[in-house]
């Protein structure tokens, strides 16, 4: 048995060093400006599908000359999903090749933006045409300007003129952020509806009637093409791109940091990691709870601490840690960690309910929200 | 049982038994003051070589912090997470509590001076949010001095073991750059000039001065994580001392200056990590048989 362990490991370790890389041909990146491209055409049917009903999307293009062709289809974090089509030899002309939504193993993709890449070798020329959206496109952040809420509806509208990913940020003017409304999801171009109710993520501030409200509507551009599904009710993104059969080899890489395209550094951090991370606030030195509120007196402990699923992001980034009192900034913890355990001095605010608000915040601009009723009550205190 | 099976035994038997007590054991001269992570919550320990079981000095249900160990290595000075400055005498075991009646806001990351009278902290002026400005307190009279009149916020000092020097982080920028800027800085107490140590444009933290004051170790992220580096006190050249893609961070020089202790996550949590610059060589101290626990910010004396 010994014996058979040591030779497979033998050749584990022969097959990762022999290891070839795909070469030989030169290589011809297709992008808008370039000349002489193999494949022209490159559209898909529609910017949206939903494959839990069946739907597809068809990746139209052409070709000039004869090819051996490889369609790849990548995820958010540029992890390969699927391969409707490898290394195989096409005719000059109009090809359509459809995509059913489902990924290597099968499963119906979550929701989520997803972009494709095209190999196309030219044997005669011994050249390796690639279209490859993100070379060009993509990654482009900016806030937007205009949008409208409409309070009896319970709506915020605003136009995008290219799909893009959408953040928006709602909180209180020289305070606290309140709610990741939309935390860069997928929109695609033109009016987009989003559902408000006016309250902040833990339903305790009317956020919408506070006089220095504050809403920022940020976007993030996609790649050229990009495929949004959605529709999938039954897998979230970050819980399938845990489990998601990955080659050993990692296939594509987000455009660099100092790509002259001026690339976001949101573009750069893989989707798992850049999101409003879950935050914990707990009480351990309460004596009792009234109307919901914990009941804290004289010198209390405060703990807040990272959901399970974001230490392990969280670990390896500064943030500090922000508490405001009823909107307004109270305390912070410039080095963050956690579990971080404030020992706070209730005995020098006024007695009363109050609504504490934690903002863990990332350095690269990630930012936690918690707020909670508390009810300071010194008279108590011996 | 053929060869095979022998040799993997032997593998097990070094990697189980033998590596953990070279790792243990291999570790250092000198008294390491560092923060563990028991239950839920950080506490001081000291750790007075690697020959000697590592001691809980504080047990209290909130956290400290920024534990700093005097010249003689006789009193350990920290924080608590309302801001309060402590001192614990090591030969008494009495802890004392410094509170300024004038100065009622947040103390932070307290040095101690070469003779171990002073202690230069970082100090936040209530609801002043991160405009921290740096304080020297004289530990026998209690008497604060605010000692520049610098416009950038000034965060975790430390004081040179021989000269009045002082290197610090200074916050050039935040979020008009898109990214935090904090550089080195290094001031000449006795002339109360004070320069920029090097040029990175990145984020930098926690200065450490090199024994015989030729280096100051930070950790910053100027290759995209946050890595230790260290810069020439003189010229500000810089060297990069750890090169991984978890957090290495709170820099420490041991006595002799041969090598640098340090934190470091690379191990999926957060431990105690010592490099020798002369091989490269870095081995993970484990302070506590107890895997879960965690650690930070360390003090090497």
């Amino acid at each position: 048995m010994y014996k058979r362990i040591f030779v497979l490991l033998c050749w584990f370790l022969i097959l990762s060093l022999s290891a070839v890389h795909a070469g030989g041909a030169g290589v011809h990146l297709i992008t808008p400006d370039s000349q002489d491209d193999i494949i022209k055409n490159i559209k898909v049917s529609d910017d949206s599908f939903n494959p839990s009903v069946d739907e597809k999307i068809h990746i139209n293009y052409e070709l000039v000359r004869p090819a051996k062709t490889t369609l790849r289809i990548f995820g958010p974090d540029h992890e390969r999903i699927a391969e409707p089509l490898k290394d195989k030899q096409q005719k000059t002309g109009k090809h359509r090749i459809p995509w059913d939504g489902r990924d290597i193993d099968g499963d119906i993709v979550p929701d989520e933006a997803y972009f494709f890449t095209i190999t196309a070798r030219d044997e005669e020329k011994e050249i390796k045409y690639v279209y490859d959206p993100c070379v060009f496109s993509g990654g482009i952040e900016q806030d937007l300007s205009k949008a409208s809420i409409n309070d009896q509806a319970g709506t915020i509208e605003y136009r995008l003129s290219e799909m893009a990913r959408v953040r928006i940020r709602l909180g209180i003017s020289g305070g606290p952020l309140l709610y990741t409304l939309v935390d860069w999801e997928p929109r695609t171009a033109g009016r987009v509806t989003e559902y408000w109710d006016g309250w902040d993520k833990d339903h305790l501030i009317r956020l919408r009637r506070h006089p220095r409200f504050k809403m920022i509507i940020s976007r993030l551009s996609l790649p050229e093409n990009s495929l949004i599904a959605y529709g999938n009710k039954q897998t979230d993104y970050f819980v399938y791109s845990r489990k998601i059969s990955r080659p050993e080899k990692k296939e594509h890489e987000p455009p660099p940091a100092d790509s002259d395209r001026n690339v976001s550094f949101h573009a750069q951090i893989p989707r798992i990691k850049d999101r409003s991370p879950e935050v914990i606030m707990t009480f351990p030195q309460k004596t009792r709870t009234e109307d919901g509120a914990a009941v804290l007196m004289g010198k209390t402990m405060v703990r807040v601490e990272l959901g399970d699923q974001y230490k392990e992001f969280f670990r390896e980034m500064k943030y500090e840690i922000c508490f405001f009192l009823d909107g307004e900034f109270y305390a912070e913890e410039e080095a963050g960690y956690s579990p971080y355990n404030w020992l706070w001095d209730t005995s020098r605010i006024e007695p009363g309910t109050y609504i504490l608000t934690v903002n863990l915040a990332s350095f690269k601009d990630q930012i936690g929200i918690l707020s909670k009723k508390i009810k300071v009550n010194n008279k108590e205190v011996k | 049982m053929n060869k095979f099976g022998r040799a993997c035994w032997v593998l097990f038997f070094i990697n189980v038994f033998v590596y953990p007590c070279h790792a243990r054991g291999s570790g250092f001269e000198g008294n390491l003051v560092f923060l563990a992570n028991f239950e839920n919550n950080w506490d001081v320990v000291l750790w007075e070589g690697s020959d000697k079981p590592a001691k809980r000095l504080t047990k209290t249900p909130w956290d400290e912090k920024d534990p700093c160990l005097s010249p003689s290595g006789n009193r350990i000075a920290y924080t608590t997470t309302d801001g309060v400055l402590h001192i614990i005498d090591l030969e008494s075991g009495k802890t004392n509590q410094l509170v300024f009646e004038k100065c009622p806001g947040k103390w932070e990351s307290p040095s101690f001076s070469a003779d171990g009278k002073k202690l230069v902290c970082s100090y936040f002026k209530p609801e002043a949010k991160d405009r921290a400005v740096l304080g020297v307190i004289d530990t026998e009279s209690e008497k604060v001095e605010f000692i520049f009149d610098q416009y950038c916020p000034q965060f975790t000092p430390s004081r040179s073991p021989r000269k009045a020097r002082l290197a610090y982080a200074c916050t050039h920028c935040s979020s008009s750059c898109g990214k935090i800027i904090q550089e080195i800085w290094v001031a000449d107490l006795s002339s109360g000039k004070s320069r920029q140590l090097a040029m990175t444009n990145a984020h930098c933290q926690e200065p450490a001065w090199s024994p015989d004051e030729s280096e100051v170790a930070f950790c910053a992220d100027i290759s995209g994580n946050f890595d230790i580096w260290s810069a020439d006190a003189k010229t500000g050249e810089l060297t990069q001392i750890t090169d991984h893609d978890a957090m290495d961070e709170s820099p420490s020089f041991s006595p002799d200056g041969e090598k640098i202790a340090f934190i470091s996550t690379r191990s999926g949590r957060s431990g105690i990590y010592l490099k020798a610059l002369d091989t490269g060589n870095v081995n993970e101290l484990k302070p506590f048989a107890n895997n879960d626990i965690e650690y930070r910010e360390l003090d090497w004396k």
